[in-house]
């Protein structure tokens, strides 16, 4: 089935659409989970929840994309899980949202005042900013939650390279974000 | 544990970023390189801000007069201080090609006239993806010859935006009643302008902010929620000098027609100054998708980022203190359009270097309610010899004190723990040594026109007034 086929189907309620839409965007939702979470039992529990909430949805939603709308899904599933399983205790290694919570601190005030959509067009508007590397290794990063390791690998870079790039993005994305008075 | 709303923010993002992100299929691995030392150090830096407030009190009359003109290149057009232009226009909706074009202005200028054309790209989303990761963008965003007495004329300045809204500039074009819009793709069509005034146009009104700084806005669509909008700000021009970048950022409140509040916020061109990047902008997706009666702003700040490398541009060297030692100086890193700021301590704690900066207004406004320079590049001159600053991993936010009005002198600190620098993928933390000398300069300067008490911009006293549009 493509897209537009198991859009019919889940329109439909058609349950052989799970099926196929684990076929479809179940590689990147593992993919997703998985780069956040860390294992794949974890991450097959997030996947399974990600169908649940794709049924749920759709109807009434229509995403123009399936895919993205899954991984979104998946992300917010294994973000969600993510903070809780980690407010309980300290960790070394730094993630990328370790590196989005250090981007905007989350205070109350902040966090009061944001409208997340608000906050979504600006990212959109600053990525139109970027050069094409510059913002495929935002999106793995940020987006996907992918290794430093693998965005290197997948653009033959070193890792060191995406990581100051990354760095440097931040920054702007900081900077970016501070003039429209969203910081 | 803290959330923020940026990880949240950024899983909404556009499909095309994923689907782009998606077509960057693995590659092979190049062979090793030898390890190169990339560059030896990086540095150190600081930053800091400034800041102060002021008490600003009263908002300052603010006039939906029919007095005031937008227009595009030009900027806000006051009857009373300066010489209205005239200004065609032409808001029937045209086809050319795939490109739904809302609006063609053009208005007198200083050296010629200025046509703006804004462009509907709503459609965007709908592009080929494949023709999206090659590059090819859709047609409504294919680029635009303006022909006059068929002579295309230089574009100056675009704007594309994410609300589905691009706009084109052509700066000093010779006079026409009927340019001919000609697209990448050799399709034509020729727009034939009316003269207009505000007799004919009731919206086209302003907003006076301050004595001298006036914003206009304008819709630039009759189907879609858009205004383009002009900040004049003379005072800009002065500070601005230096620069290579100028920015003006608007909060706004929009009231619907079905009685309902939305917040809206865009960008703002700056006229009167020399940095000007963009000529016409949008509030972003005011409304909601509602029709929009009325436009009330609550927040503009200004933005002036500096070039390290302009002459003239005030530079000043430190020497890094002892660790636990400090020197007082006084040290002008700007003095222009009434904004003083100065460097008048350079501290190296427990936690790096601290540079201490006062700012003062001297500009009489009382509707600046607050100043920040920020030191965002240094230059060290001892064995590294090339450095900047790593603003992320420093930038901390920092409030003004010791306020006093119309002389708001305040302090801001930024620690600089040391230079991070990279050499080939592995990062160093190098301390600043006492006796490096650093070279400081301020790097940007953010002033905000903002009424006292902001804190609920659904206060009506906190708006500078508001434009009504219907």
């Amino acid at each position: 089935m493509d897209d537009r086929e198991i859009m019919d189907a889940l329109l439909a309620r058609d349950e052989t659409a799970l099926a196929a839409l684990d076929a479809r965007c179940g590689r990147l939702c593992r993919a997703i989970a998985r780069n956040i979470l860390g294992s794949d039992e974890d991450a097959e529990e997030c996947v399974n929840d990600t169908w649940l909430r794709v049924w749920e949805s759709i109807p009434p939603a229509e995403p123009p994309s399936l895919a993205a709308y899954a991984g979104m899904i998946t992300r917010r599933i294994a973000i969600s899980r993510w903070r809780a399983r980690n407010a309980e205790r300290r960790r070394a290694a730094v993630t990328p949202i370790d590196e989005l919570d250090e981007l905007l601190p989350g205070g109350d005030e902040v966090s009061a005042r944001l409208e997340t959509a608000e906050l979504t067009a600006a990212v959109n508007a600053f990525l139109d900013t970027l050069d094409r590397d510059a913002r495929v290794m935002f999106v793995r990063r940020y987006w996907h939650l992918e290794p430093i390791a693998a965005i290197a690998a997948r653009m033959d870079l070193r890792a060191g390279t995406v990581r100051v790039r990354l760095h440097r993005v931040r920054r702007k994305l900081r900077e970016y974000l501070e003039r429209r008075n969203l910081l | 544990m803290k959330e923020n709303k940026l990880a949240d923010a950024i899983g909404g993002i556009d499909v095309r970023f994923i689907e782009e992100a998606e077509a960057t299929a693995p590659s092979k691995r190049r062979s090793p390189r030898p390890r190169v030392l990339l560059a030896a150090a990086l540095i150190a830096a600081a930053l800091i801000a400034a800041a102060l407030i002021a008490a600003a009190v009263c908002i300052v009359g603010f006039t939906a007069a029919s007095r005031f003109y937008f227009a595009p290149g030009v900027g806000l057009i006051d009857d009373d201080s300066i010489a209205a232009p005239q200004v065609w226009a032409c808001y029937d909706e045209i086809t050319l090609g795939g490109a739904k074009i809302d609006a063609v202005v053009l208005s007198e200028g200083d050296e010629g006239y200025n046509l703006t054309v804004w462009v509907w790209r709503g459609e965007e989303v709908e592009q080929d993806p494949e023709q999206a990761m090659q590059g090819i963008p859709p047609k409504e965003l294919s680029e635009f010859d303006v022909l006059i007495d068929g002579v295309a004329c230089r574009r100056g300045n675009s704007h594309l935006s994410s609300s589905g809204f691009s706009s084109y500039t052509y700066k000093n074009v010779p006079f026409t009643a009927a340019p001919t819009l000609r697209d990448s793709e050799g399709n034509t069509t020729t727009v034939q302008l009316k003269a207009i005034n505000e007799t004919q146009y009731g919206y086209l009104r302003g907003i006076r902010i301050a004595p001298d700084v006036g914003l206009s806005l304008v819709p630039v669509s009759g189907t879609e929620n858009v205004f383009a909008g002009e900040l004049v700000d003379p005072r800009s021009a002065e500070i601005g000098t230096g620069s290579r970048n100028t920015y003006a950022y608007g909060s706004f409140l929009v009231t619907c027609d079905d009685g309902t509040v939305a917040k809206a916020f865009g960008d703002i061109p700056i006229q009167n100054t020399e940095t000007i990047q963009n000529t016409a902008i949008e509030i972003t997706k005011a409304g909601y998708g509602k029709g929009v009666t009325a436009i009330a702003p609550y927040r503009l700040n200004i933005i002036h980022t500096y070039d390290i490398h302009t002459e003239g541009h005030p530079r000043v060297t430190v020497t890094v203190p002892a660790k636990g030692e400090g020197y007082a100086c006084n040290e002008i890193l700007l003095d222009a359009g009434g904004i003083v700021c100065r460097l008048t301590r350079v501290d190296y704690g427990e936690n790096g270097l601290q540079f201490t900066v006062e700012t003062e207004n001297n500009t009489g406004s009382p509707l600046i309610s607050s100043i920040q320079g920020y030191i965002h590049q240094s230059y060290s001159m001892g064995p590294t010899d090339y450095t900047y600053l790593n603003g992320e991993n420093n930038s901390h936010e920092i409030w003004p004190r010791n306020v006093t009005y119309n002389r708001e002198t305040g302090t801001l600190e930024y620690m600089v723990k040391g230079v991070d620098s990279m050499t080939d993928g592995l990062w160093v933390t190098e301390e600043a040594k006492s006796g490096d000398k650093l070279v400081v300069i301020l790097d940007r300067l953010s002033y905000n026109y903002t009424p006292e008490n902001v804190g609920d911009p659904r206060d009506p006293q906190a708006f500078f007034g508001t434009i009504t549009l219907k």
